[in-house]
């Protein structure tokens, strides 16, 4: 069927729906045998509970933005969410992802019980066992280790894990370095950039409320981004004051479809469009010389030699878009500074030139002088969860002393040099093909047979291995595509049912940090995935025991808030718990690098070349810089300025033998460069109701989206002559540079997809979502009506609604649930830092 | 004296479907349902292209066609809202035929017609509707008798009698194509395919 029929058929079966019809696809044997969790008539809705509804102040984790929210609750029952007002950040809003989150608690394939395997890995055959038995067996095979002095050889693997805390506790007790992430796939070029140019080690956070003109290279802040929401608020506030946006993006977003204009570059082409611009911006003298002078780490004269090659006339030949374009972008941009921007995200960073596109582009804000600055690249101000402002309970065990190849990969020197973002999409082909050996994987909140670059394929192989992976322990709230593959299933606690300490960059530039905690109690066995380490920790002898000495996470947060001052003549725990947030009473943090030292910051410094030291564990700690003989903080780079030039990128490149100036430049992919007439560049992007992997189940959200063609232009669609809803294959191929380059020719997958035929996308690119075409889930992540899978950690109750009013059931005529793009994305780890590089994938397409 | 009214300004609508997914979560409504919907529309040839959004909920018709076309008296004005009274309602669908956006479904687990009341639950006890609490554009706002009306704001019209209470400002009147008169809203409009300015 095409996508014409499909819309007809699918509107009279939906038309027909409505007419009650939907009824009899229920079986009635079923209604009158169950109790049925929603049957409409006796549904407790929100709107009839509202008056008189209990809100317990927490914070939404459906995505990474975490948005103070209020948990609306009746009877122990969580009936919805609303804005916590009092959180700095979403200040009182909410996404639909927030209120979509709900149905997670309830939903009927949620996983309650602890699961063992008993069949063959990933045969999908389960016993329900005990939660004393899941420890005891966790423990014994972690003890194993710990008894052969292999603690390396326990895994660790995070997604949005939010309790590091605990968790990074739990590793260092063992004594395994060996945590692995999700951070290489998201974000790890954009903070690259960041800390080597302004030092900061988070995002920027712009001023977007105060902010007159945002260039957005590649972000899409009003569908994902993290902290999108409180960016979006702000924006909103922005806009009325006469904000204006222009977007670079590939494809058209919903930010680039509300931007005042967008531009199409080709692919990876960004950095070469924003030194043109700081060219132009040169030429013009709209510079702010005195930024230049005071704060950035090369002179005018060495930044007027380095713009130099890089003109509008090169930009417009790489990229496409127009040399007037790029000229009157750049002045109109420079002549409103300080109040403007230039911002990134995945569209520029996640290509192998990605550090260097973002690079470029933060360069802009310090030519005219925006950093930090009111309305401008603000960044910095955020409460730290640390440590420091939240001590952990004592004894803290030591950090293992040594690491692995596996976790700080050798040939990317930048991953984990200022934090530990790791590379973990190489994790499965180092454990396949470079003879690492482990004995237990842990996974909580992560989905890397579905999200890592062949995740469907090397991921897949590699968990239903036994003899790469041993043991494999998965905590989850649903039978997930990661949960299929373990030996162990715990039933994980929801974000509603249990506690962390939260904060994200502080939008309002003031400080403060939240509380998330249970709005209800976790349901039949299910447990906070913290709690079970604890417990689990309390079986590994008394040499990691030690270091788990309290009953539950949430003391441990006690213990964590122990040392908050009173407020309102509450503790700090019950201040939290009362409030959910916390806002520290400081000024709003604008150029914090031009703050001077006070004499108790100054204690035991001194200085050396104009930059302030002090002596901490017998190194030289940087905490400012001399300026006109006054001490400045400056920012937190090695030169305490704005760095052009970065040391850090010149000797790390040194080290793997690469030269690298240290300067940013422009090289485009060689893929891309060297990209023939039949090929496309195959790109991915996110919805504003998914997140990558763990929103599916959710109904309200997967009603809005379940399904994800391929966009492509239409005139390159009229070319091939594919139309709208015709089935095309698309065949992928590694890249010409970086890993496996020498197979450069090898095809990495094929996949047959329906083509969504658009005026939104560059003619080059062709572009599908990620977060769909589940194998697992549920049936709305399935999109397949029916009963529920037979699997003993199920509860009896069943939500009416999944057997018959999944109207996007294919067999309903529906367009289904969507195709999984990552079996034909190769692994393509960016140089240095080990980014992702998802926007680069070279493939064809013929129509089938 | 209530006199409630709704005023949506689509040009501040940032698209993100908040406002429905409150709206569902509020009611416990049924999949394939929905008392209010966004709808997407991209306008122009490439590389000059836009997108632009319309929340679109019932418009409590000042001659509200549901009102006339219902023969059990269920539906009725109150404080400016047309509301259904369940007692009354024996989910016939004369309501769903009349509407010429489709802003009404019946139910057919309560076999009640369903449409927004601009959540008149909450205004009874000084809270706004789901949609205006989280609205991160806010760009729904309900206002009542002493509030003056945008001038801008108007009413969004698929047939020459209707008489919309609810206005809107910046809706774009091709999003009419995307309606069926007399069928309430369908779900098929969050199919991307749907998005284009010409509906293949």
């Amino acid at each position: 069927m095409n996508r014409r029929d499909f819309i007809k058929t699918g509107a009279i079966s939906i038309a027909s729906l409505q007419l009650g019809d939907i009824i009899s696809l229920i079986p009635t044997a079923q209604a009158d045998e169950l109790k049925n969790i929603s049957n409409f008539q006796t549904l407790n809705t929100l709107a009839k509970n509202i008056k008189g509804i209990e809100k317990i102040p927490s914070v939404c984790l459906n995505c990474s933005s975490v948005c103070g929210m209020n948990v609306l609750v009746k009877d122990g029952e969580i009936l919805g969410v609303a804005g916590n007002p009092n959180d700095p950040n979403a200040q009182g809003k909410l996404c639909a992802k927030a209120h979509g989150g709900v149905s997670a608690v309830n939903n009927p394939e949620r996983i309650v019980y602890p699961l063992k395997r008993v069949g063959k890995r990933g045969e999908g055959l389960w016993k329900r066992i005990t939660m004393e038995e899941a420890y005891d067996t966790i423990a014994q095979k972690i003890k194993k280790n710990l008894d052969a002095g292999t603690p390396e050889q326990v895994v660790f693997h995070q997604g949005r894990n939010k309790m590091g805390d605990i968790t990074g506790r739990f590793m260092d007790a063992i004594g395994s370095p060996v945590i692995l992430n999700h951070r290489g796939l998201c974000s790890s070029n954009k903070r690259a950039a960041n800390y080597t140019t302004i030092g900061d080690t988070s995002w920027e956070t712009l001023d977007a409320s105060e902010c007159k003109y945002l260039l957005n290279f590649g972000s899409n802040f009003f569908e994902t981004h993290q902290g999108g929401l409180p960016l979006l608020k702000r924006f909103v506030e922005g806009k009325r004051k006469g904000l204006k946006l222009v977007t670079f993006d590939t494809r058209l977003s919903n930010t680039a479809g509300r931007s005042d204009e967008w531009f199409a570059p080709f692919p990876s082409s960004e950095g070469i469009i924003a030194l043109a611009m700081a060219n132009v911006i040169i030429e013009k003298k709209l510079y702010d010389k005195k930024f230049i002078d005071e704060w950035c780490n090369i002179s005018l004269d060495e930044i007027i030699a380095f713009v130099k090659p890089y003109t509008p006339k090169y930009a417009s030949e790489v990229s496409g878009l127009s040399e007037e374009d790029i000229r009157r972008v750049a002045i109109e941009f420079a002549s409103v500074a300080p109040a403007c921007a230039a911002f990134t995200n995945r569209g520029s960073q996640a290509h192998q030139n990605g550090l260097n596109n973002d690079r470029s582009v933060i360069i802009l804000n310090a030519l005219v002088g925006s950093i930090g600055k009111k309305g401008g690249y603000a960044f910095g101000g955020s409460k730290s969860k640390s440590h420091k402002s939240f001590p952990m309970p004592s004894p803290i065990p030591p950090k293992p002393k040594f690491t692995t190849d596996l976790e700080d990969p050798r040939l990317y020197p930048l991953s984990n040099k200022w934090q530990k973002m790791r590379v973990s999409h190489l994790a499965f082909d180092k454990l396949k093909n470079s003879g690492q050996k482990i004995d237990v994987y842990m996974s909580y909140t992560i989905s890397a047979p579905q999200t890592w670059p062949e995740g469907p394929t090397m991921t897949v192989d590699v968990l239903k291995d036994e003899s790469i992976v041993p043991f494999h322990a998965c905590s989850d709230v649903v039978y997930s595509e990661m949960a299929h593959y373990a030996d162990i299933i715990l039933p994980d606690a929801t974000y509603f049912e249990r506690y962390t300490i939260e904060g994200r960059n502080a939008y309002e530039l003031i400080p403060y940090f939240a509380l998330r905690q249970p709005a209800v109690e976790p349901p039949y066995d299910c447990e906070n995935f913290a709690d079970t380490l604890i417990k689990v920790g309390q079986r590994l002898g008394s040499d990691v025991s030690q270091y788990f000495a309290f009953d539950s996470y949430e003391e441990f947060i006690k213990l964590r808030f122990s040392t908050l001052p009173k407020r309102e003549g509450l503790s700090g725990f019950e201040y939290m718990k009362k409030y959910g947030v916390w806002v520290e009473d400081k000024e709003k943090n604008y150029e914090s690098y031009d703050k001077i030292l006070s004499k108790k910051q100054l204690e035991g410094s001194f200085v050396k070349d104009d930059i302030i030291y002090i002596k901490k564990k017998d190194k030289d700690k940087a905490i400012g810089i001399m300026k006109d003989s006054i001490a400045r903080k400056g920012l937190k780079t090695p030169s305490r300025k704005f760095e052009i030039y970065s040391s850090t990128i010149e000797n790390t490149a040194k080290s793997l033998g690469i030269k690298d100036d240290g300067m940013p430049h422009f090289e485009m992919p060689k893929s891309l460069k060297e990209i023939k007439e039949d090929e496309l560049v195959l790109t991915t992007f996110k919805w504003n109701v998914h997140t990558q992997a763990r929103t599916t189940p959710q109904k309200y959200l997967t009603e809005i989206v379940h399904d994800n063609p391929v966009w492509i232009n239409t005139a390159t669609a009229k070319k091939l002559n594919i139309q709208n809803g015709d089935a095309m294959e698309i065949t992928s191929y590694r890249p010409k540079s970086g890993f496996r380059a020498s197979n450069n020719d090898e095809i990495v997958g094929t996949m047959v997809v329906q083509a969504y035929v658009t005026e939104g996308i560059h003619p080059q690119v062709i572009a599908i979502s990620n977060s769909l075409g589940m194998n697992f889930g549920g049936r709305i992540a399935k999109g397949t009506n029916g009963k529920k899978d037979n699997i003993p950690a199920f509860i009896k109750e069943d939500d009416l609604e999944l057997d018959g009013n999944i109207w996007w059931d294919k067999k309903y005529g529906g367009a289904g649930n969507g195709y999984n793009p990552n079996h034909i994305i190769p692994i393509n780890p960016a140089p240095l830092v080990g980014m992702q590089a998802w926007n680069d994938t070279i493939c064809k397409i013929r129509k089938v | 004296m209530n006199d409630y009214r709704m005023i949506i300004d689509a040009e501040q609508c940032v698209g993100c479907h908040a406002c429905e997914v409150a709206c569902k979560q509020e009611f416990g409504a049924p999949l394939g349902y929905f008392r209010t919907m966004t709808l997407y529309l991209d306008t122009g040839t490439y590389p000059k292209v836009k997108r632009e959004f319309l929340p679109l909920m019932c418009r409590q018709c000042e001659s509200a066609e549901c009102i006339s076309a219902c023969t059990k008296g269920a539906l009725s004005r109150v404080n400016g809202i047309v509301e259904v009274d369940e007692s009354k309602c024996d989910g016939c669908g004369d309501c769903v035929s009349a509407c010429s956006i489709g802003a009404i479904y019946v139910n057919p687990f309560s076999n009640n017609a369903e449409k927004c009341n601009l959540c008149s639950h909450r205004l009874e006890v000084g809270m706004q509707p789901a949609c205006v609490e989280t609205c991160v554009a806010d760009a729904i706002k309900v206002i009542n008798s002493d509030d003056a009306i945008p001038a801008n704001a108007k009413g969004f019209k698929n047939a020459k009698n209707d008489t919309p209470r609810t206005l809107h400002i910046g809706a774009n009147e091709l999003m009419k194509q995307k309606l069926r008169a007399g069928k309430s809203f369908s779900p098929l409009n969050y199919e991307i395919n749907t998005w284009a300015e010409k509906i293949l």
